[in-house]
């Protein structure tokens, strides 16, 4: 039984399908990379996938189960999302930011949390490495320490699935390979299901068990890195050459990106 | 900017002595002085004087209509711009105001003014309910794609409005035009008992209600999507906050006139000083809502005593001084 299963899934703006008739599956203890050129309907997936938009067609069902049917604050407790566009502004402590990942498990007539939520989300903090952030304003945080906060708050729902929007952009090397590598242990550790988009092709390849690679709403391949990142492929969605390699690490596979000059100079163009 | 939010508790504490406080200067001060010793001996008992009836019969309705007034709006203020996510909402730029001084210029005009008991209050918060219909109408029906839109909506109707509300003023007579303008400047001088007392009950049901959307306003803080994946249907907190917001503006702007600035300048200090959780937000808006009314009315009444200023012309020079300062600190990184 699959955890989360997609079946011909249509979505998108004012009538038009962005993503269509798009059907897969996610494994309990999958990470599930999406990855696609802009446009192609990544964060539309995702909105679909986490309810937030209507879906136009199809049925995305969570263990069985019909997730348009579910009542919201259920549905946030099964399936925890990262978007990529979080507000900065928040006045709130680092503390309180994280427990607001409890609010699912709250009614309208319990104002405060529990001492069991603060425990969760304590943990959460831990889980994360921003423990010693606790005290510090949201706001005045760095782009790295506040996604790392917000992976917190979305453990502090205890879902089973996690969901991010391309988590690591605007973040250096260090930070993406940081948030990535904190992915991969509670991924490991807790048999943590995650689906994130990532822009990042190396990336996607380095962390991701399967990869689902979209182009122009459509789904066009879906495998392990390997089978996925081949030149052929990412030349003929992203129409663009590249030279593919291997990591000499770990053997996972490594795009080159290939500018116009050399492609004079080398004459590849005419292979 | 640097905010006091590590002791939101003590504020509320601050602001909980600050009312009583401002309520008993606001009761000592007016055109007819009255000394302490005789304020206090007329509070601990009852007796039979002049001082006894300025202070219960028209001091003490207005700090109490003050307070309420001040509370409703703020709170109000608090949940437009927690919905809209935008600090410069406030309850009267959704046309709500615009709605009831229409309403209320109309029954002046048709000479329904003394036809009937509340004739005035009914008329304007007719006026606001219809502003109010026709947003949430649209809201209901999915016209409007996002709060932006609504904010949008919001106030082309409040330039109509006040179109209108200009039109019957150039069509009516004189005699009617003196009545509207003073309903339009606001006031806190209520002679009917009945509405201050209501207005006090309405207001704090509403902060109530305000408290029971706790979750809601302060997920809509992280932005709709995030909200969303918190467990929280944004369309339906959307329409049920800014119901609660209008319907509280439109019976107080319906009671006491347009008072203007309470709503916007309140909220946006509250913040500044208790952080982005609208657990202490709500109730420190109340409080500081009343406190800052109570402060502009006391000064209104006594600046150019033994006249009165209009309470809208101080609420709009104090509240926008106050804002401009604090922009202009911001600006400065001061503070």
């Amino acid at each position: 039984m699959s955890l989360l299963s997609l079946k011909s899934v249509s979505a998108g703006y004012n009538g038009r399908p962005v993503i269509d008739n798009l059907s897969f599956s996610v494994e309990a203890g999958e990470i599930v990379g999406v990855i696609g050129p802009n446009g192609s309907g990544k964060s539309t997936l995702i909105k679909a996938m986490t309810c937030f938009l209507p879906l136009m067609k199809g049925e995305i069902s969570f263990k069985e189960r019909s997730v348009s049917q579910m009542p919201l604050s259920e549905l946030a407790r099964q399936l925890a999302v990262v978007n990529q566009h979080s507000s900065t502004e928040l006045q709130l402590s680092v503390a309180a930011y994280v427990l607001l990942g409890r609010m699912p498990y709250r009614d309208r007539w319990h104002m405060w949390e529990s001492t069991e939520d603060v425990k969760i989300a304590d943990h959460a903090m831990q889980q994360a490495g921003v423990m010693q952030l606790k005290n510090r304003i949201f706001s005045e945080l760095s782009g790295g320490e506040r996604q790392s906060v917000v992976i917190a708050r979305a453990l502090a729902q205890q879902p089973e699935i996690l969901v991010l929007d391309e988590p690591t952009t605007h973040l250096d090397i260090a930070h993406q390979v940081n948030l990535l590598d904190l992915l991969r242990r509670l991924n490991k550790e807790q048999g943590l299901t995650i689906i994130t988009v990532l822009h990042d092709l190396n990336l996607a390849a380095e962390y991701c068990d399967r990869l689902i690679l979209l182009n122009k709403g459509n789904l066009f391949v879906e495998g392990r890195p390997e089978e996925v990142l081949s030149y052929e492929t990412i030349e003929a969605v992203y129409e663009t050459l590249v030279v593919v390699g291997k990591n000499p690490v770990t053997g996972k596979p490594v795009i080159f990106m290939v500018p116009e000059e050399s492609r004079l100079a080398t004459g590849v163009m005419q292979e | 900017m640097k905010t006091f939010i590590r002791s939101p508790r003590i504020g509320l504490l601050i602001l909980l002595a600050a009312v009583p406080v401002c309520a008993l200067a606001s009761l000592a001060v007016g055109a007819a002085g009255i000394p302490l010793p005789v304020l206090i001996r007329n509070l601990s008992h009852s007796v039979l004087s002049v001082e006894h009836e300025i202070l219960f019969r028209i001091r003490l309705p207005r700090i109490v209509l003050a307070i309420a007034a001040g509370g409703a709006l703020s709170v109000s203020g608090v949940l437009l711009q927690g919905l809209f996510r935008n600090p410069l909402v406030a309850p009267y730029t959704l046309g709500i105001s615009g709605g009831a001084a229409l309403g209320v210029a109309l029954a002046i005009v048709l000479g329904l003014a003394n036809t009937f008991a509340f004739s005035l209050p009914i008329a304007g918060f007719t006026g606001a309910l219809c502003v109010m219909g026709i947003i949430y109408g649209l809201n209901a029906a999915r016209r409007i794609k996002d709060v932006q839109g609504m904010l949008l909506i919001g106030v082309m109707i409040s330039f109509m409005a006040t179109s209108l509300f200009m039109l019957v003023m150039a069509m009516s007579r004189s005699e009617d035009l003196h009545g509207i303008v003073f309903w339009i400047m606001g006031s806190l001088d209520e002679p009917d008992i009945r509405l201050v007392y209501g207005l006090a009950v309405v207001s704090l049901i509403g902060l109530g209600a305000a408290y029971l959307f706790i979750r809601e306003l302060n997920a809509m803080a992280l932005g709709e999507q995030d909200a969303h994946h918190l467990g929280i249907d944004v369309h339906k907190a959307r329409k049920r906050l800014f119901l609660l917001a209008s319907i509280l503006t439109g019976i107080t702007v319906a009671v006491t006139g347009v008072i203007g600035f309470v709503g916007l300048v309140v909220p946006h200090f509250v913040r500044l000083f208790f952080g982005s959780d609208h657990r202490y937000v709500l109730a420190g808006a109340y409080m500081g809502g009343a406190v800052f009314l109570l402060a502009c009315d006391a000064l209104a009444r006594t600046i150019i005593s033994p006249l009165e200023m209009p309470i809208g012309v101080i609420t709009g020079l104090v509240g926008g001084a106050l804002f401009i300062s604090a922009l202009a600190r911001k600006r400065l990184g001061v503070g």
